[in-house]
């Protein structure tokens, strides 16, 4: 895991020990969430043991960062700037920003492999997906998508990559190899989060104008059921048997039975809820809240709001923004 | 040595600069109100969704279905002139607040902005109340390179306008 670790340097072993001189101990072995808060140009880091933020990384003026991904092995926190048209790097083991990277014309969803070698950004404007390579800080890739590309996923083996296109109602597969599409499937009305179920054999997408939910069977690339769940259908994660979609103006997470896709239940959080995420735990989900400028913990067995944590202006969280139980 | 890696290494990084376009991000507005009256009275001027001409001094009438169920619509006439549509999405009487939103997005010039929503809230505050209005929303020009009449400012300053305008009325009207 070290191998790939600090980003800084090219020789692994020395890059460590030099952060480690440099900025005291190692971050501490806790989950971490990080929060992109749009407005306030900045990203809350929760510890997720205290439940509370831990430390808060300033961004360039006129960042405004939405999209984030943390690589599964925890090295790097990659956050996507549509304003600023850039991605953020972050050392997920000091914490620290290691620079931003320059990405095209918008930048929003954003994935990254787990060993944190590649990023994937969705270009909301040029309708492309591009391929940034972390280590050599730079775009090495733009795979044209659908119009305004939001959500990016990746499977565990980084073999393939999901795009939602919001405007054209549809998501695009992606061989991560030969970096081309291979199929599309038609969704509902501006599909905008997405989410792989543990299986990988099914995909999610939140349709904001559907106010829905498309259920897709990989294997055909069809999709088998829509599920309604409420006004504005933003973001979506799985835990306990059960998928919780963030809806933006219900102020709510609505929860269903991932099998039956039966409503179970409507969670009040805070206003705009947005980027949504399960803890490694499997037991919570993190819920940013846009308006509200706070983070809902959910207990996702009793589906009651257990915390509620101030981050800062705008806190919008799009994608996987927790690390990994320990580093 | 070590020292001088990092350095390199950070240097090497490539910052970009801050460009002038930029695309749209959702924006949002809170504006407070402290009034002389009690909350009651205060949320009895306001608390009819088919009655925002009694007490926003740019509405000229309002065209309402449904009460104040969810689900409930009005279409407001300016008197600067075009209309409004919006649509009641809660409305939670012992909180004394509603949430709403615009319904069909409106003309650039009528009101510049795009997925607005908005809720309105009385409480008790002293000896009076306190009103509290947000509102969220786009800009008007979606894509890149706003036009200054569509843009970010462009579309704070109307709604700002809409909110100050209107909750000064409300002071007045609850304070008589």
């Amino acid at each position: 895991m070290a191998r790939s670790g600090c980003s800084l340097a090219r020789t692994g072993k020395a890059a460590v020990l030099t952060a480690a001189f440099f900025v005291g101990p190692l971050a501490a072995a806790a989950p971490f969430a990080y929060i992109t808060n749009q407005k306030g140009n900045s990203i809350s880091i929760i510890d997720t043991a205290t439940g509370s933020v831990a430390k808060t990384l300033a961004l360039k003026p006129g960042s405004e960062p939405a999209g984030v991904a943390v690589s599964a092995d925890g090295s790097r926190v990659c956050i996507a700037n549509p304003t600023g048209k850039t991605v953020t790097v972050i050392d997920g083991r000091t914490q620290q920003i290691a620079g931003d990277i320059p990405a095209g014309t918008g930048p929003v969803g954003i994935a990254v492999d787990s060993h944190g070698r590649f990023a994937y950004a969705a270009d909301w404007y040029e309708h492309y997906l591009a391929v940034l390579d972390l280590e050599a800080r730079g775009v090495v890739a733009r795979i044209p998508v659908g119009h305004s590309p939001a959500g990016v996923v990746l499977t565990r083996d980084g073999s393939r990559i999901y795009v939602a296109n919001r405007d054209d109602n549809s998501v695009s597969e992606i061989d991560a190899k030969t970096r081309a599409v291979t199929r599309t499937v038609a969704v509902g009305r501006h599909p905008f989060g997405i989410l792989l179920d543990p299986s990988e054999r099914i995909l999610y997408t939140a349709n904001v104008e559907g106010n829905d939910v498309s259920v897709v069977n990989l294997a055909r690339m069809q999709v088998v059921r829509t599920v309604a769940v409420g006004d504005r259908p933003y973001a979506l994660a799985a835990a306990a048997g059960r998928l919780f979609v963030t809806v933006q103006y219900d102020n709510a997470v609505t929860v269903l039975d991932a099998e039956k896709l039966t409503t179970l239940g409507k969670v009040a959080v805070g206003e705009y809820p947005e980027g949504i995420a399960t803890h490694p735990d499997g037991k919570r989900i993190y819920v940013a809240n846009w308006f509200d400028n706070t983070v809902s913990v959910i207990d996702a067995e009793t589906l009651r709001v257990v915390a509620t944590i101030p981050t800062g202006d705008g806190s919008r969280a799009f994608g996987e923004f927790i690390g990994p139980r320990s580093l | 040595m070590n020292k001088l890696t990092i350095l390199a290494a950070t240097v090497a990084f490539t910052w970009a600069g801050i460009a002038h376009a930029h695309g749209p991000s959702r924006q949002k507005l809170t504006e407070m109100v402290e009034i002389n009256a009690p909350p009651a009275k205060v949320w009895g001027l306001i608390k009819d969704f088919a009655n925002p001409h009694g007490w926003m001094p740019m509405v000229a009438s309002t065209h309402a279905q449904g009460g104040n169920a969810p689900g409930a619509t009005r279409e407001l006439t300016l008197k600067a002139g075009g209309v409004i549509k919006e649509e009641l999405k809660s409305y939670e009487e012992d909180k004394m607040t509603f949430a709403y939103k615009i319904s069909e997005n409106p003309d650039c010039k009528v009101l510049p902005v795009n997925n607005y929503s908005s809720n309105i809230e009385v409480e008790a505050a002293g000896s009076g109340s306190k009103v509290t209005w947000n509102g969220a929303y786009y800009r008007c020009f979606l894509q890149n390179n706003p036009p200054p009449d569509q843009n970010e400012e462009a579309a704070n300053k109307a709604v700002k306008a809409v909110y100050t305008e209107s909750l000064a009325h409300l002071k007045a009207l609850a304070e008589q």
